[in-house]
């Protein structure tokens, strides 16, 4: 069974609502990533809200675009582009947010996705470690507590993923006991 | 399959939910209307909980977007609130817009600088939209800078310049506006500053607690709705010069200007209101294009640490 199938295995069998947390290697991270938003954009038919706190949307949509992942269905709230003065290309697909720290606006900007987009949809973050470089882990637990809460309150899937053993013990426990499925690819 | 796909992608449009999340972080709509909170729903339910309290109590909205939900009416009128914060908090722009909110539904308002110049409070209005010639022009606004130094002739027996006091004695028995046209009285007064105030006090601090009381008696005989801005560090521990204005005031609304990593982030709180209830926490503001937006809902990440 290969990596993609063995997360399409675990997503197929969980109702609707779920928060799964992917755990992966560096070098494979990306790969699972693209493959589980192709995954959850092409078969499930769901919209994709994607926090990317590891690469600028110029890049995710070019690699997006190469793995073939239909981007009129996906939403980047990009946390990396405005802090590294790239240009900020308008797209009608990506919001710009001030930086990976800026944990209060990113809570808002996925807060108002949420809302708007309707039907069925998942949250992906991408990724803990990333995060956690820019922002003290107790302050991190905190907005993903209150992320993941609202997920759940709202029905709303969700998808964090992060590097196996790379990431801090608390941080993992807390973030592990509000998830359905820890997947380890 | 495909024809399933094809009919979702027309009806799928991420531009428009995109300019929708936006409008909704700005706290506005293309139209300046609020995102975050209804206000006329808001006034509604305001008018429903006066009418519904055996004496009736009335409470005055602020206008700012999301601001009056974390109360459960609305601040009571009349009252004397301190509006607290650092540098760069927005102390400035919170009052100048709910007395645009105000001017606008025909109340009169008078802003008192001790510190920016009227032109320059001006240009802060037109940076937001709010037309301040035209607020000017329809007599419901009167805006003033004064100087400190104008004040301190209050200690000064017999002098004609006083801004608030015609002294009787040396103990300031009573205190008569000698600014304030004859005629005009208005429903909300911003006092910007307390602290500019206090400078005129330097060494003389038991001279300005007394002069601060009689302040705020004079403005609560008034029966005005007032806003004393008090200039405070990023996390206070007092939130005016003295620690008595908190004491002395109905209310205490302080601002947040918060450093995290290399960012700093906006954040409000209602730490006092005398006469309604309120949220007792402290939420996420942002200062947008057209001006202050609260999201009473938002929580702050991070450390805040205040008494």
């Amino acid at each position: 069974m290969d990596d993609i199938e063995k997360i399409s295995k675990e997503l197929n069998n969980l109702p609707e609502g779920w928060i799964v947390m992917l755990e992966t290697t560096p070098e494979k991270m990306l790969e699972v990533s693209l493959s589980t938003i192709k995954f959850l954009s092409d078969e499930k038919n769901y919209i994709g809200i994607i926090v990317s706190a590891s690469r600028p949307q110029k890049n995710l949509i070019q690699l997006y675009k190469q793995k073939k992942i239909d981007t009129k269905k996906i939403l980047i709230l990009d946390c990396i582009s405005k802090s590294q003065s790239l240009d900020l290309e308008e797209a009608s697909n990506v919001i710009y947010l001030e930086s990976v720290s800026s944990l209060t606006n990113i809570s808002l900007a996925i807060t108002a996705s949420i809302q708007q987009i309707s039907g069925a949809k998942f949250v992906f973050v991408d990724s803990i470690n990333s995060m956690l470089i820019h922002n003290k882990p107790e302050v991190f637990a905190q907005f993903i507590h209150g992320i993941l809460t609202k997920l759940r309150i709202g029905g709303i899937n969700g998808l964090l993923i992060s590097l196996e053993n790379e990431t801090n013990k608390e941080i993992h426990a807390e973030i592990a006991q509000l998830c359905d499925r820890i997947v380890k690819i | 399959m495909y024809e399933k796909k094809s009919k979702q992608d027309d009806i799928f449009d991420m531009a428009k939910i995109k300019a929708e999340i936006e409008n909704k972080l700005k706290g506005t709509d293309d139209n300046g209307y609020s995102t975050v909170g209804s206000l006329e729903q808001k006034t509604q339910q305001t008018l429903e909980a006066v009418h519904a309290t055996k004496k009736p109590k009335k409470y005055v909205l602020t206008g700012i977007s999301g601001f009056d939900e974390l109360f459960e009416n609305g601040i009571p009128k009349g009252s004397n609130i301190l509006v607290a914060g650092g540098a760069g908090s927005g102390k400035t722009i919170f009052c100048l817009q709910t007395l645009w909110y105000h001017i606008l539904r025909g109340e009169k308002c008078f802003y008192m600088s001790f510190e920016e110049s009227e032109k320059r409070l001006m240009e802060h209005m037109e940076d937001f939209g709010w037309n301040p010639e035209k607020l000017l022009a329809s007599g419901n606004f009167k805006i003033k800078r004064y100087l400190p130094s104008d004040i301190h002739y209050v200690s000064e027996k017999g002098s004609e310049n006083a801004m608030f006091a015609k002294e009787e004695d040396s103990q300031l028995l009573q205190l008569e506006p000698v600014t304030l046209e004859e005629g005009y009285n208005p429903d909300f007064v911003v006092i910007d500053s307390l602290t500019a105030i206090a400078s005129a006090f330097i060494g003389k601090e038991g001279s300005y607690r007394f002069y601060a009381e009689r302040l705020f008696r004079f403005f609560e005989n008034m029966g005005s709705t007032n806003y004393f801005i008090t200039e405070t560090g990023q996390m206070p521990e007092t939130f005016s010069q003295t620690g008595v204005e908190e004491f002395l005031a109905d209310g205490v609304i302080v601002l947040y200007n918060i450093k995290r990593e290399n960012m700093r982030e906006r954040a409000i709180e209602v730490l006092k209101m005398r006469g309604t209830k309120h949220q007792e926490r402290i939420v996420a503001m942002k200062i947008s294009e057209k001006g202050m937006v609260v999201y009473p809902k938002q929580e702050i990440f991070g450390e805040i640490q205040t008494k």
